[in-house]
């Protein structure tokens, strides 16, 4: 039978920090995602790496927190974190009595906020209304959640950490009340086995719920939903808060090439609800048309959802609350030890979580080694003598890009597959400039054995991502894939009707404008010359 | 749409039309195409310092423009990069000479003699691999310089008087190389009771600076010129144009480029015409003079892109076709390949002959001895080329009216 | 007077063929153009109808026409007039040396780079798919370094759909582009581009001809050149000794180039004024009567007057419906009444994207009557001298129904005749 000193379930941020942490200090842990890779709440969201700002006024300890984990994080995170800075901007539908408030509180929590003339927030931000009253400068930066991840699982994998996708935890056994191992399904292949344990850690976010219900563990987590929407281009070059209570539809972020406007906030019953309504996309464009006159100009990509885990503490659970805002509970005291959950918190926090939940669990395998999540970068600098190597190669704009969601080692891998064979510097995906052998790279060092998808491959690159949401590049990336013998049991025209209806799960709520000509163009592809789905002869 | 200019790129569904449009593209396996170094990429720059490493090849001859069916300004989006690359790296001395047709011609009208001297030196240069070194194509013969500028023959021309004017941009070519052509077209705005008046502070409109990426010089004249043409505007005089490349300028690129920044811009380009245009507008209102006397002969005529790229149809054409006993065979055969100052550089010299390549063969098929276009750079190519003269259709509507 | 009989607005498949039928019958035409349609994208087929309502059961248009839906395109015009505009169209492609083939009788199919089977109607004859379905063997050709199709999937996918018991092989010819490899890549319209020349023909056929058995079927990209004619076709056909096709890939399409230049051959031949970047923002009516069109050129305004209008601006991709917003389409320049399938939100687009239903944003369109004249919802003509033609119809949902460029030639030619009469 497999084993690991400890499982961690759930590939979001939370479990990607813990693994990582816990392989720091020496502890076989490997990670088991039911999917792939930081698929739920951890890249659904607005990207936000929080100055405190935000939560300078309505509660400060946690705007603390965010100060303190925001520069570790732009310390060891310099390659996921885009260190854009913020505005927050006052409109004359924001209370002016709360800007003095905010002001304050920001001073109180030592938190840097300078006023800046309009004139040059202006003509920093070209698009900005010209309504705005007031605008502030913060440290926000923009984290990109997916290479978060990846960075973390590469940093952990160095200390011998592991991972597996595609494989759901289907039972939690245990014996005298102690755990002793994990029953897993191969999503491709069905197949079931045991992996041996000592120590279950349920990081699976909103369905942590439905983990702790394998072992009749009351855990009430509950999906909250949050919408954005992915506009095609860069509006604005910083994150642009709106400076008022925070609340729905307040925050700009720029991504790479696109922008994010997000959130809102609905309950909901399960986290694999994940289909937009126009009607909340009409809501974000509302408040958000406000910050930029010109937004129904721009096109939107997509329109997207991800649910927070909101905890609520059952009377009868004991729970220990470690920090405001996030809660480690161990269920020693339900009976059952070796198993520890962890639910709520944010993003930006993800660190000190897992510091927390690392800290219990190694007490429990009797680990004195110390935390050291906080001091050692989570990828190293990328060579300069790599990236001028690269330029020889990869397309124009996609060096830097290329190497921060590769890696070093995969970047050197690709910049060698680039240089020994010319084929493989054919661009697959021309909106966001990814390679073949970029592409090549991703499959052949993917994390689970059985099988892959081309969602996979896009999460990894961002293929498909870019303006034309997959119209060439979905067939091309399966040719090439073909053509290089990478196609398991893939049925290529399957994979094309669910990678494009995945694009298109997003498009639905926004199709108008130059939306809805994308989707024309795809289907005039896909649908009627190439007639994918249609009756054969 | 929403025609503001920084959504204008966000419109690209990636339709590759504009790739299929591109005679560059067709002739050089080396061009990522208009797409990939415009719209696309314009999404990336954020992410490096750099210029894509094709970007050189862009001719910005305007057939992807014409193209698109999203209103993106592919072409202008090129040369926005290249200005850009252009802020942080140095021109060679090719390019500065290239870029600035004007500075050589004042230079050279100032000197006595100047113009001849400049065309023996160039003889010379050509015969001693001297153009050659400096980056310049010598296959093709360069441009000659006049004795005599149109500014100083217009000086000395009489017009009648009338109350009607128009104002003349001549712009570099018809001003330093080929001045016959403007008297050309003030004997047939003369001819229908229009006084011709030259505004001598005008200053070159400024393609050839785009192309060579020198932006700053670029905004630097548009705003001369616009000023200027204001003035003329709010006289009542239009101003025309015998040159396709200063026309789309004037009309149309200052506006991709400066909307926002040059006031008047929009409402300009309303009084701004090509001269053939000018005249058909003219003709719509059954006010032209067709006392035109038989040209027995038959021509060719070649549409250049920057026309085409105007939205105008080919009005030089139809002028043609209203002089009796004239033949005149559209073309069609696409892209002559010079683009402006693009085919003079010495490493494009072999490309702008196979983009021209299709053309050529059209004049052959046609077997004329006398190509027209409304464009100087193609008359150049295409009597290169396709070995046979090439004039401005303005020039026979002058000699139809003059016989 | 009017400047010319018929300004027709655009330049895609629909507004090139109603120019040619009306000049063909001696009217001055104007055509004005922005952008050059999706000839490049659709491939150059005329697809008839296949999938009349259900993906999976196809029928040709003749076995289903008389069941169509009341507000489709064909239903309006009725067969005759599809069956005459069917036969202008093949008269003018033989006309102009490069003949379709096909009918309203039967489906055909055509291979794709996909490896499915696409059906469709009038097509060259360089794309068949019996060839391959007869033969027991079949060769994939593919080029060096080609980025835009693949033959090992388009192996993997084809034998899903004629079956293991053929044998296929695969032949990999070199296009001579080392210079892209590794830089701009080598695209469709290279590799066309090449067999365009004699030295690539040449070259290509040399290359195959050691290893292509005669009497065996071979199964190209859409690389038979960029000219409207069989050259290259029968060059090769003759050459390997073997029946020989394209398949349908991603855009752009070489077919559909041949297409487009073909039309625009026959549009100048026959005398259609053509003004290319022309824009139509606006008309000018008074009294039910369009008296002329405006279009933003560069710079100021154009006014193009006619005795009558053939509105043939095509749908979302071309400008000619826009979609302000969910559930909102208008026609821009007539303002025109659009019939939109549903009101519900949730109705718009199906959750599926490949659907066994139409997609109703498909669906909406402009109301015309039989004549192709816009109607209003009580069945009122509009305007008297304007008729419309092509994507911008409701009722019929192309990429489902594969119908998209036999709808734009029947009302085109059916705009064309009334346009002709007013």
């Amino acid at each position: 039978m497999e084993k690991a000193t400890v499982i961690v379930i759930g590939g979001g941020a939370t479990g990607v920090g813990i693994l990582r942490d816990l392989a720091m200090r020496g502890v076989d842990v490997m990670l088991l995602e039911m999917r792939d890779m930081v698929n739920g709440s951890s890249s659904r969201y607005h990207g936000l790496l929080h100055s405190g700002g935000r939560y300078a006024v309505k509660d400060s300890e946690a705007g603390l927190e965010c100060i303190d984990e925001n520069r570790i994080l732009r310390k060891i995170g310099k390659h996921c974190v885009e260190a854009t800075e913020g505005f927050f901007v006052r409109l004359p539908e924001d209370d002016p009595a709360y800007e003095k408030e905010w002001v304050e509180a920001c001073k109180k929590i030592n938190l840097p906020a300078i006023q800046i003339d309009l004139a040059e927030a202006w003509r920093l931000e070209p698009n900005l209304t010209h309504r705005a009253q007031a605008v502030y400068r913060v440290p926000d930066a923009a984290i990109d959640g997916f290479r978060m991840a990846w960075q973390n699982i590469e940093s952990a994998k160095c200390y011998g950490g592991r991972v597996k996708t595609y494989t759901e935890v289907i039972k939690v056994n245990s014996s005298n009340g102690k755990v002793t191992s994990v029953t897993v399904q191969d999503y491709f292949t069905k197949q079931q086995y045991d992996i041996e344990c000592a120590f279950v850690v349920n990081a699976a976010g909103p369905w942590a719920g439905k983990v702790a219900g394998f072992t009749n563990i009351p855990v009430n987590v509950q999906p909250d939903r949050g919408t954005l929407i992915a506009f095609n281009h860069r509006i604005t070059n910083r994150i642009v808060n709106r400076l008022h209570k925070s609340s729905d539809g307040d925050i700009f972020v720029p991504h790479g090439s696109i922008t994010i406007l997000g959130t809102t906030s609905m309950s909901v019953d399960s986290p694999e609800d994940t289909q937009v309504t126009a009607a909340e996309v009409e809501y974000l464009l509302r408040i958000g048309e406000l910050t930029f006159e010109d937004l129904r100009g721009f096109r939107i990509l997509r329109a997207f959802c991800g649910s927070r885990p909101l905890y609520t503490a059952d009377a009868a659970a004991k729970g220990r609350g470690v920090s405001r805002g996030f809660v480690i509970l161990d269920h020693a005291q339900d009976g059952l030890s070796g198993f520890a959950s962890i639910c709520g918190g944010k993003f930006t926090t993800y660190r000190l979580m897992a510091e927390k939940m690392a800290d219990l669990v190694c007490g429990y395998i009797h680990n004195t080694a110390i935390c050291r999540t906080a001091d050692e970068e989570l990828v190293p600098d990328i060579n300069a003598d790599d990236i001028a190597a690269a330029r020889k190669y990869f397309p124009s704009f996609g060096v830097k890009l290329a190497a921060s969601r590769l890696g070093e080692k995969r970047f050197k891998n690709v910049i060698k597959r680039m240089e020994d064979e010319p084929l493989s510097r054919e661009i697959v995906c021309e909106c966001e400039n990814v390679t073949v052998a970029e592409i090549k790279e991703m499959v052949k060092t993917a994390d689970t054995a059985s099988n892959y998808t081309l969602s996979d491959i896009r999460r990894k690159t961002r293929m498909g991502m870019g303006t034309c949401q997959g119209a060439f590049c979905t067939f091309r990336s399966l040719g090439m894939l073909a053509q290089n013998d990478l196609m398991k049991n893939h049925d290529a025209i399957e994979e094309m009707k669910d990678f494009l209806q995945a694009r298109y799960k997003g498009i639905s709520p926004v199709m108008w404008g130059n939306t809805v000509r994308e989707v024309e163009l795809m289907r005039g592809i896909y649908e009627d010359v190439l007639n994918i789905d249609g009756g054969m002869d | 749409m929403n025609e503001k200019k920084i959504n204008l790129p966000d419109c690209c569904i990636s339709c590759t039309a504009c790739i299929t449009a591109c005679p560059v593209t067709a002739a050089t396996h080396k061009f990522r195409g208009p797409k990939m170094v415009g719209p696309a990429q314009s999404r990336l720059h954020f992410a490096d310092d750099e210029m894509d490493s094709t970007l050189y090849l862009c001719s910005n001859c305007k057939n992807c423009d014409i193209a698109c069916p999203s209103s993106v300004p592919i072409s202008t989006l090129n040369m926005m990069a290249r200005a850009k690359y252009y802020e942080t790296h140095k021109h060679t001395q090719r390019d500065a000479m290239l870029g600035h047709p004007e500075k050589m011609g004042r230079l050279l009208a100032g000197i006595p003699l100047g113009a001849f001297f400049a065309n023996i030196g160039a003889s010379i240069g050509t015969s001693l691999g001297l153009v050659k070194a400096m980056g310049i194509a010598d296959e093709r013969p360069l441009p000659k310089f006049a004795s005599e500028t149109f500014s100083s023959m217009f000086k000395h021309k009489k017009q009648p008087a009338s109350a009607k004017k128009v104002v003349f941009f001549p712009g570099c070519v018809i001003n330093y190389n080929e001045p016959q052509i403007g008297m050309d077209f003030v004997e047939v705005l003369n001819q229908n009771g229009y006084e011709v008046l030259l505004e001598e502070d005008f200053v070159c409109c400024g393609s050839p600076l785009v192309t060579a990426g020198y932006m700053a010089e670029v905004k630097t004249n548009a705003t001369k010129n616009s000023y200027l043409i204001k003035q003329c505007i709010d006289k009542g005089y239009p101003i025309l144009t015998i040159c396709t490349s200063c026309s789309l300028m004037l009309k149309q690129e200052y506006h991709e480029l400066f909307q926002d920044e040059i006031p008047n811009l929009e409402e300009n380009a309303k009084h701004i015409f090509d001269a053939s245009e000018f005249l058909l507008d003219i003709a719509r209102r059954d006010q032209l003079n067709t006392n035109f006397n038989a040209v027995n002969h038959k021509f060719a005529y070649h549409a250049p892109c920057h026309l085409r790229a105007q939205g105008i149809g080919l009005p030089s054409l139809e002028l043609l076709n209203l002089i009796p006993e004239l033949q005149v065979e559209d073309l069609d055969a696409g892209c002559c390949g010079i683009s402006g100052s693009y085919g003079y550089k010495a490493e494009n010299y072999e490309r702008s002959i196979k983009i021209g390549s299709n053309l050529f063969h059209a004049v052959k098929e046609s077997q004329v001895d006398v190509v027209l276009t409304d464009c100087g750079t193609c008359r150049n190519q295409i009597s290169h080329g396709a070995k046979v003269i090439a004039k401005h259709p303005i020039t026979i509507l002058a000699e139809s009216y003059k016989k | 007077m009017k400047a010319c009989d018929i300004v027709v607005i655009g330049g895609g498949i629909s507004g090139i063929l109603a120019a040619i039928a009306a000049a063909k019958k001696g009217k001055s035409v104007t055509m004005l153009r922005y952008g050059y349609g999706a000839f490049e994208i659709g491939g150059g087929l005329i697809d008839l109808m296949a999938y009349p309502i259900d993906k999976k059961v196809s029928s040709s248009l003749k076995n289903c026409i008389d069941t169509l839906p009341i507000d489709h395109p064909y239903t309006k015009l009725g067969l005759p007039q599809v069956e005459a505009a069917v036969e202008f169209f093949l008269d003018l492609t033989n006309e102009e040396g490069y003949a379709y083939e096909g009918s309203i009788d039967e489906l055909h199919w055509v291979p794709t780079a996909a490896g499915t089977m696409k059906p469709t109607g009038l097509y060259p004859k360089s794309f068949d798919s019996n060839i391959l379905k007869k033969a027991d063997t079949i060769y994939l050709v593919d080029f060096k370094g080609l980025k835009d199709y693949y033959a090992k999937l388009t192996e993997r996918m084809l034998e899903k759909t004629l079956g293991k018991d053929k044998k296929y092989e695969i032949i990999t010819v070199d296009p001579r582009m080392d210079e892209a490899i590794g830089g701009r890549d080598v695209m469709l319209m290279d590799i066309a581009r090449w067999l365009d020349t004699k030295e690539g023909q040449d070259d290509c056929v040399k290359q195959l001809q050691g290893i292509v058995k005669p009497g065996a079927a071979v199964m190209f990209p859409q690389v038979f050149g960029t000219i409207p004619s069989y050259d290259v076709y029968n060059k090769i056909k003759t050459a390997l000794q073997c029946d020989i096709t394209e398949a349908l890939c991603i855009p752009p399409a070489a077919a559909g180039m041949r297409l487009s230049k073909l039309l625009h051959q026959a549009a100048r031949k026959y005398g259609v004024k053509i003004i290319e970047k022309a824009r139509v923002k606006s008309a000018i009516v008074t009294n039910g009567i369009c008296e002329a069109v405006v279009a933003s050129g560069v710079g100021k305004e154009h006014i193009y007057d006619a005795k009558s209008f053939i509105l043939a601006s095509g749908g979302y991709y071309s400008g000619g419906l826009e979609v302000l917003d969910h559930n909102k389409v208008q026609e821009p320049i007539f303002h025109l009444p659009v019939k939109v399938m549903s009101q519900k939100e949730d109705e718009w687009a199906n959750v599926e994207l490949f659907s066994n239903q139409k997609q109703p944003f498909a669906l909406a369109g402009v109301t015309v009557n039989h004549e192709m004249c816009p109607i209003d919802e009580h069945g009122k003509k509009v305007l008297k001298n304007v008729f419309v033609a092509g994507r911008n119809l409701c009722g019929y949902d192309f990429c489902f129904e594969k119908s998209g460029n036999g709808v734009a030639l029947a009302s085109a030619y059916q705009a064309a005749v009334s346009a002709m009469e007013v």
